[in-house]
């Protein structure tokens, strides 16, 4: 069978439902994870923040104090269906649960260590007596294994943080010990937000077919998550049509991440500085998150299903080869098949680009390593979305709930308003085109008129005019 | 006088048993080492060519073995003749060198009398020589079949690697072709290709080497069966045997050794010729020289030959002290000789023994750990390719590696199969663990697959009975609205 038609013959057998339902009965694509988060405001007055994928940690209010736990340990993650490891994180997790305060505030931190080695936190961004920044060696003494410290100070400012060990960072920071800390401020806001999320935005060494990140990677990640998912298992952001959503996104991963909302101008809003002043806020469509940078954005939320991710495109794969030799456009017709008498498991890919990889691994035509993901997975109402890493979804619909951050499902476009197909002909309507072809038949591709008069009428491009 | 009683006993000469080809003591003698002998006309080899086929056709054509029987006769010729009293005739011819005329007589009457007196123990001799030349045929033979059975498991081995070899350079082959079409797609330098052009060509070089190495192991069995350079009409088997159960410790094998050995046996019959011989001189030492001999020949090909005579002459000067003195060095010569022999024999069942167990635990360790670890280490490098993490060219080269692993792991079972064989004539008879191939044999048919065959839906253990109804999701027509609801 040449393998068009087996492609054909495997499309008609598996049925794109398989991967969906592996997905929805195993809870990620579906059904958003984590604490819900009250749709109202707190007693002292904030709407709280959610952290998909996360949790907020509770507190005790002691002689007016706020107390916080934290225990740095070592724990299992699943960083989609398919894919766990041992990690380090915070209360059971990665990220850490998300620390929320608000200006004025007195907080006193425990700090547990339950890992193999030293470790302190660092208070990222916030303003402290220089005894508790948490600088092993620097400002404290390490914390070492069983011991627990407290770190105690006043909030005189807001914005959003974020926390990490600063002992043996490299390691802990690389095995997924982080958390936000958010601060509120004390007199409220101008413009009150009607959804706040956390997002930290990270990236890992986890390499296909073992089971713990490897700290010592520098450059080549496998993993680039939101608060340590991967799609397709993050969580969609959710919001109900005409909200104030804000999005604050951490970056403690190696790299700079463009993130890109569609569908919006958001404006960039604030950062570990604060709430910029409304003067200084600017409209994007991709803000860079820079290492160690922290930026909020905001906007009004459209309905729509709307994709949400960062912009390198390699950021928004799961694991993938780099440095293999180059598969497109090459014909391994004939050879393929000569090849699987030594290796019958050998398929031949990449030839018209990567998309039909992930209909062998959606299929389960081919198995990957043990503990991997393939590098794009996910089924929406189309067909697959061909995505992993740092991607995922707005959903904005009409009717939701304040606090309800439940997955609501697949967007129900109005009529009319999806792209419909109006033909199969490669011919069709005759486009302006200019350039030259690559490969056979270069010669053929008609060179536009200056005159402007082109094939099908002229169709109002501006280059077509005489002067 | 003398004439009549010369014819008497000459008559009575004839009467005694002329030793010959005797093929069934040979045949029983060969039986202990596993070798048989067919009464029929063997035709030339034809078609697939078993073990005992060739050692068969070997000890039926082979020249050497031609040679041993001539030998043999020869030796029974002299086993005649020391029964029978030598031609007057003859020697008379031997006197005349020292003869001053007139004493034919006496000369023929002393040789007569040293004939007479001396008949029993030249008939002895004679026959200790020809049982030690019919042991020396015999082992011969053994010796023959040994070689023979080394060069068709060299034969088959040659055979088996030359098949992994060609699997092998199809594996680089693939890589070149492959990437000759990624180089004009514009996707590899160069540089990539001639690497990988390099490849496939040290590649086929080997397999070069390994079809004439085929080639030439099998133009040497062909030589050792007597049918030299016909090598078209028959074919060894494709694929060795496995192992067989070890033998027993050293020391029981060097019993058996010193027990069995035809080569030893043969050196003691000369020995006890040697010492007949020796107790002759002694007792007529005055009659004259009489010289028992040993000969020791290793041909060229490898063949050992045991050799012995005795030679006498006229006691008309001395009395024959420098005979005697001779005759018991010679005797002690001879015993060092077997000692040396002996010790050589020791050395070699253990040197052999120890290379079995050697080449045994290689192949063992090649087939239950190297190879199954080559196999795993495939999948995984597949599962690779499968997720784009490695490219084919990885996949093709570590196949390749795969193979010569493989390869590796044929020539070590040819190693131990010749070292068996090599065992086996040290301790001349055949070792424990029963017929070869009650093991199985070492089977190379799962490293190629016909083409077409696909597996990816019956490995993967997928069960395609709930995928429910048809779904195009590549194809399909997305536009309506109609699926929506459905996917949660
Ligand atoms: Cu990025």
């Amino acid at each position: 069978m040449k393998r068009r038609n087996f492609l054909l013959a495997a499309s008609a057998v598996l049925p794109a439902a398989t991967l969906t339902r592996v997905m929805a009965e195993s809870g990620h694509v579906h059904h958003n994870e984590g604490d819900r988060t009250p749709g109202q405001r707190t007693d002292q007055g904030y709407m709280p923040v959610h952290t998909p994928n996360g949790w907020t940690l509770p507190y005790e209010i002691k002689d007016g104090v706020k107390e916080f736990h934290l225990v740095a340990e070592e724990i299992e993650h699943e960083f989609a269906p398919g894919s766990v490891a041992k990690c380090w994180g915070y209360n059971g997790t990665t990220p850490g649960p998300t620390i929320e305060a608000v200006e004025g505030d007195r907080v006193r931190i425990y700090v547990t260590n339950r890992l193999p080695e030293y470790t302190s936190v660092h208070w990222h961004g916030i303003h402290l007596p220089s005894g508790m920044d948490g600088v092993k060696g620097v400002t404290q003494p390490p914390i070492h294994p069983g011991e627990t410290f407290v770190y105690e100070f006043e909030l005189n400012q807001h914005g959003t943080h974020m926390y990490h060990p600063h002992a043996d960072e490299m390691v802990q920071m690389a095995m997924g010990m982080m958390g936000m800390f958010i601060i509120h401020p004390k007199d409220g806001e101008i413009e009150p937000v009607d959804r706040d999320y956390a997002i930290l935005l990270h990236n890992w060494a986890l390499h296909p077919g073992t089971r713990r990140p490897d700290p010592s990677i520098m450059v080549d990640f496998d993993l680039w998550s939101m608060n340590s998912k991967v799609f397709p298992a993050i969580d969609s952001l959710v919001a109900k049509t005409g909200e104030r959503v804000r999005i604050r996104m951490g970056n403690l991963s190696m790299w700079n991440h463009p993130m890109h909302v569609h569908g919006v101008s958001f404006e960039v809003t604030g950062s570990d500085g604060g709430r910029w002043p409304r003067s200084q806020w600017r409209k994007e469509t991709t803000e860079i998150v820079g290492v160690g940078q922290v930026r909020d954005i905001e906007f009004i939320a459209p309905p729509g299903d709307w994709a949400f991710h960062c912009h390198m495109t390699h950021h928004t794969m799961n694991p993938m080869g780099h440095g293999i030799a180059n598969p497109l456009g090459v014909d391994q017709s004939g050879i393929e098949e000569e090849i699987r008498t030594l290796l019958p498991e050998y398929m031949a890919m990449g030839q018209h680009g990567m998309a039909d990889h992930q209909a062998h691994t959606d299929g389960g035509h081919m198995r990957g390593p043990d503990n991997t993901l393939a590098m794009a997975m996910g089924e929406g109402p189309f067909g697959t979305i061909g995505m992993g890493g740092m991607f995922t979804l707005v959903k904005v619909r009409d009717d939701l709930a304040p606090g309800d951050f439940s997955d609501p499902g697949w967007y129900w476009h109005p009529d009319g308003e999806v792209a419909w197909r109006v033909s199969d002909d490669p011919d069709f309507g005759n486009p302006v085109r200019r350039g030259k072809l690559a490969g056979a038949g270069a010669e053929d591709l008609p060179t536009p008129r200056r005159d402007g008069h082109g094939h099908h009428g002229n169709h109002g491009h501006g280059d077509h005019h005489d002067h | 006088m003398a004439l009549p009683v010369l014819s008497v006993l000459f008559l009575a000469g004839c009467a005694t048993t002329v030793p010959d080809l005797d093929r069934e003591r040979l045949e029983g003698d060969l039986m202990a080492y596993g070798v048989t002998l067919s009464e029929e006309e063997l035709p030339k080899p034809r078609g697939e060519l078993e073990l005992e086929s060739a050692i068969h056709q070997a000890l039926l054509r082979n020249p050497r073995m031609q040679a041993a029987y001539a030998r043999l006769d020869l030796e029974a010729a002299d086993v005649i003749e020391a029964s029978q009293f030598a031609n007057p005739s003859l020697s008379l011819s031997v006197l005349r060198p020292e003869g001053g005329g007139g004493n034919e007589y006496g000369i023929g009457l002393a040789w007569g009398i040293s004939g007479w007196l001396l008949r029993s123990a030249r008939i002895d001799i004679a026959e200790s020589h020809w049982e030690s030349t019919r042991l020396q045929l015999t082992e011969g033979m053994v010796a023959l079949a040994s070689d023979t059975e080394r060069a068709w498991y060299e034969a088959v081995a040659a055979r088996q690697q030359a098949q992994v070899q060609a699997l092998e350079t199809r594996a680089a082959d693939l890589g070149l072709r492959l990437g000759q079409r990624f180089h004009e797609a514009g996707n590899i330098t160069d540089l990539d290709k001639a690497h990988l052009r390099i490849r496939a060509t040290e590649s086929r070089l080997q397999l070069e080497e390994a079809r004439r190495q085929e080639r030439a192991t099998r133009l040497y069995l062909a030589h050792l069966m007597g049918i030299p350079g016909e090598i078209e009409d028959w074919s060894v088997p494709a694929t060795l045997p496995l192992p067989l159960a070890d033998p027993d410790a050293p020391g029981a094998l060097v019993d058996q050794a010193l027990d069995g050995r035809l080569d030893l046996a043969a050196l003691d019959k000369a020995l006890d010729g040697m010492t007949e011989g020796v107790a002759l001189v002694r007792r007529y030492r005055w009659l004259g020289d009489i010289e028992p001999g040993i000969e020791f020949e290793r041909e060229t090909d490898g063949t050992r030959l045991w050799g012995g005579g005795i030679t006498f002459t006229l006691p008309l000067f001395n009395r024959n002290q420098s005979g005697v003195h001779r005759a018991e060095a010679r005797l002690r010569e001879g015993e060092a000789r077997r000692d040396r022999l002996t010790d050589a024999i020791i050395a070699d069942v253990h040197e052999q023994h120890y290379r079995l167990l050697h080449h045994r635990e290689r192949f063992r360790m090649m087939r239950e750990e190297l190879l199954p670890a080559r196999e795993i280490a495939m999948a995984g490098i597949q599962e690779r390719v499968n997720y784009m993490f490695d490219d084919v060219f990885d996949l093709l080269e570590h196949k390749q590696e795969e193979l010569r692993d493989w390869r590796r792991t044929v020539a070590e079972l040819g190693d131990y199969w010749r070292a068996r064989a090599d065992l086996a004539y040290a301790v001349a008879g055949p070792l424990p663990g029963g017929p070869v191939g009650r093991e199985g044999y070492f089977d190379i048919g799962q490293l190629e697959r016909e083409p077409g065959q696909m597996h990816h839906h019956h490995d993967h253990g997928h069960d395609h009975e709930d995928h429910g109804e048809p779904h195009d999701h590549e194809h399909g027509d997305h536009t309506e609205h109609s699926g929506h609801g459905g996917h949660h």
